[in-house]
């Protein structure tokens, strides 16, 4: 695979039209994503039901990979129980970061991302959506993936002098 | 051409990227290396090394006495008439980290005022921001005018009685603009303020007569000006640097120590703390050298009228927005395409061979005040070619049409 395999035509499609672009009226969780190396801003929204996903919202001022990755995200989460979503974003984050990836079926599209793997700044670019989704699902409000790809708290803006 | 031949001194010159040939268009955030630069460091290595100033073995004397050439050749360069007026540094931010905690900190009050402007590269705004913060002062920002000048009478106008320092960037490492810094210490100067100049962006590209600028300190890096990484410099006035308390204390930078008390060594030694980059500023010497050896005049023109160039095309391609428009500029070009974030545009550009950087440029406030997340930047060196210029519209044409 090469770099341009992760802008191949489905990926393009997904980005000139992200799905579940918008904000949730009614969410249960929102999270934000920063990824400040390409100054990426992410807002996810998540309504629960049952330990259900039963929708997904976001917006995004981001790149065409934040932008594909997320709407590529968000077709595999719906409907899905939290549990099955930890794993697959585990899955996810552990593919475009691991030494020895697993090339795990279930994550569908986003395997299209698996060609920017080993470039260290732009996989920050892909794992930020499911970064902050995980984040999200831990109770955390804001998620950085600027220090590691898995996703991490922002560090806290420092006191004014 | 002239520009084949500046080409071939640089090796890296001739890879290929992604099976193109590559497009360096990256030379603000490091400049690349002329074979005499490598072979420097290469040879200081084979043969010559040892630690400075200390050994007074055979390599120990070679080793000092190629350093202190480096900081030789760099001070006539620079117009510097005194050496021991150069502190060299790992960069430009240790530089500047230097005055701002060696020299402004321990004369900060609560209340005191330090003016920077609105288009600093975070180099230049956080160290001040750590030291007010430590002392209660409180940093003032001149603006920026919407085609990227500086706005003059405005940063003049915020020049008071409380102010301990003024910090300018010389040309703008995002814009490309140069700053008007003679006319600015001449305020600095009726007031007795000092000033100091970020000159990271401004030694590559045109000469600079440090001491005829007039300002208090000049800050510079050397991996922008084709030497090794890890190498930069402070000047500083004699007498203020003579008042300057060191930052980091250590080896190398006292003249006697006893567990009663220790005397420091004069500047440039007493900041110059434990053993240096070596290496690299033996490569910097001879990146100074080489530099010697070039129709510097007719390399930097050839650079300018190829950065109007790639800022003309720029300019007339529908969608596409440049940052910064000042008359007065260096050949670095920032823009946004609509509809093709700066991080895609950047990725696809070097499918095509063509490296240029995305992002923020190390300038949030700027970003901020430009109302734009991220940028595409093209900034050029006398080593680039119209042909060079030519690929980079036809890799952007086509990663435009993919989206």
């Amino acid at each position: 695979m090469t770099v341009a395999d992760a802008y191949r035509e489905i990926v393009l499609a997904h980005a000139r039209a992200p799905h579940h672009l918008g904000r949730l009226a009614h969410a249960s969780v929102r999270a934000e994503g920063l990824n400040a190396l390409c100054g990426d801003r992410l807002a996810i929204d998540l309504l629960i039901r049952d330990d259900t996903i039963v929708d997904f919202g976001f917006e995004a001022e981001a790149s065409a990979l934040t932008l594909a990755a997320t709407s590529v995200m968000g077709d595999l989460i719906l409907d899905r129980s939290l549990d099955e979503v930890r794993r697959l974003g585990e899955s996810a984050l552990e593919q475009m970061t691991a030494a020895t990836p697993g090339l795990d079926p279930a994550l569908g599209d986003f395997r299209h991302f698996e060609s920017i793997r080993g470039y260290p700044n732009r996989i920050k670019t892909v794992t930020l959506p499911w970064a902050t989704l995980l984040g999200a699902l831990a109770g955390r409000e804001r998620t950085s993936t600027d220090i590691d790809p898995r996703g991490a708290p922002p560090p806290e803006r420092s006191r004014k002098p | 051409m002239s520009v084949d031949r500046w080409r071939a001194d640089f090796p890296i010159l001739a890879r290929e990227v992604h099976g193109k040939p590559l497009v360096y268009f990256d030379n603000a955030n490091t400049a690349q290396k002329p074979r005499a630069v490598i072979e420097a460091v290469s040879e200081f290595y084979t043969r010559h090394n040892a630690n400075v100033a200390r050994a007074v073995h055979t390599l120990g004397e070679e080793a000092t006495t190629l350093y202190e050439a480096a900081r030789a050749k760099l001070a006539a360069f620079l117009g510097i008439t005194d050496p021991h007026e150069l502190v060299l540094s790992s960069g430009t931010t240790a530089a500047i980290n230097l005055v701002a905690h060696g020299y402004l900190r321990p004369r900060l009050q609560a209340g005191d005022e330090i003016l920077v402007t609105a288009m600093e590269h975070h180099a230049n705004i956080v160290p001040w921001q750590i030291v007010a913060a430590a002392t209660g002062a409180v940093l003032k920002v001149a603006p920026v005018h919407d085609d990227g000048t500086l706005d003059l009478p405005a940063l003049l106008a915020l020049i008071g009685p409380r102010t301990k320092m003024v910090a300018v960037v010389h040309v703008s490492n995002v814009l490309g603009t140069i700053n008007p810094v003679a006319e600015i210490a001449k305020a600095t100067r009726a007031t007795g303020v000092p000033l100091l100049v970020d000159g990271s962006q401004a030694v590559p590209h045109f000469p600079v007569d440090v001491p005829a600028l007039g300002c208090d300190f000049y800050a510079f890096t050397g991996h922008k000006l084709f030497g090794p990484t890890g190498t930069g410099a402070l000047w500083g006035k004699g007498e203020l640097l003579e008042a300057m308390q060191p930052v980091i204390g250590g080896g190398e930078m006292i003249e006697s120590v006893s567990f009663e008390g220790t005397v420091f060594a004069p500047p440039p030694r007493r900041f110059e703390a434990g053993t240096p980059n070596i290496a690299g500023f033996v490569g910097l010497g001879a990146a100074v050298d080489y530099l010697g050896t070039l129709d510097l005049v007719a390399a930097r023109a050839h650079e300018h009228a190829l950065g109007e160039a790639l800022r003309a095309g720029l300019a007339a391609m529908p969608g596409v927005r440049l940052i910064g428009e000042a008359p007065e500029r260096v050949a670095v070009a920032s823009f946004v395409v609509e509809g093709v974030h700066a991080t895609d545009l950047a990725v696809l550009l070097d499918l095509e061979g063509v490296a240029v950087r995305s992002g923020q440029h190390c300038a949030h406030p700027l970003m901020q005040r430009y109302g734009v997340g991220a940028t595409a930047r093209a900034s050029l060196a006398f080593y680039n070619t119209a042909e060079e210029v030519e690929r980079f519209f036809l890799a952007l044409d086509k990663v435009r049409r993919m989206f």
